[in-house]
């Protein structure tokens, strides 16, 4: 029987789209922070939230 | 003796410092609760955090410590919640991401106390891989699971 050839891809993670998507985010607010954007701009696209107080804790 | 930068706040969701060298930072969060919502009882409170470089050039920064106490000192803050989970990416446009990883684990082995457990991973994304790390808190109720989860993410389909 002749075998047939196969390309192997290798396999994504089991989370792929999720990290993929927080470099995109990444990049994308880097960019928008570069041309003098806020990220109040931009908070609801990418669920801009603040976990820490810097007026003392 | 050394000491953290001050935080000054940027916009109602980031803070950035100015090193010495005049070079601005900008640190925030995103939400990235839904990251282990395939993960029965992990409804956690995980973010992704970013640092950027904004005004300057960070070549000029490679030997400023501070920099480092920043950031662990921002962590300190994160981690007052010990619930708070932290994510992070390594840009990897430019290529230098292996250098960012080693940047901030040499932050990490030199400044943690051991309350924080920072767990690696590499996440495969098509022909890319994508070096990302975990930080939670030691006392996180959850602890076990989320790095069972954050390992799970990582590891490929098919893989047990």
């Amino acid at each position: 029987m002749k075998k047939s050839a196969t390309i192997q891809k290798p396999l994504n993670s089991k989370g792929a789209s999720i990290f993929k998507k927080m470099l995109e985010d990444k990049n994308a607010i880097h960019q928008h922070l570069q041309k003098g954007g806020k990220l109040a701009d931009i908070k609801n696209k990418y669920r801009c939230v603040k976990p820490l107080s810097t007026s003392g804790s | 003796m050394l000491s953290p930068y001050p935080l000054q706040e940027a916009d109602d969701f980031s803070c950035q410092f100015i090193t010495d060298a005049g070079i601005t930072y900008h640190v925030y969060f995103l939400d990235y609760s839904y990251m282990f919502a395939d993960y029965p009882g992990l409804a956690e409170i995980v973010y992704s955090f970013n640092i950027d470089v904004i005004d300057g050039d960070a070549g000029l920064s490679a030997e400023d410590e501070r920099i480092g106490l920043t950031v662990v000192e921002i962590f300190r803050i994160f981690f007052s919640r010990v619930e708070n989970v932290a994510v992070y990416v390594c840009d990897s446009a430019d290529e230098r991401h292996l250098a960012r990883k080693r940047k901030f684990d040499l932050w990490f082995w030199k400044y943690n106390d051991g309350t924080i457990i920072k767990e690696d991973g590499v996440a495969v994304v098509e022909d890319m891989e994508i070096l990302n790390s975990l930080l939670v808190h030691r006392r996180n109720p959850h602890c076990a699971e989320i790095i069972f989860a954050f390992k799970d993410l990582n590891a490929r389909s098919g893989e047990k």
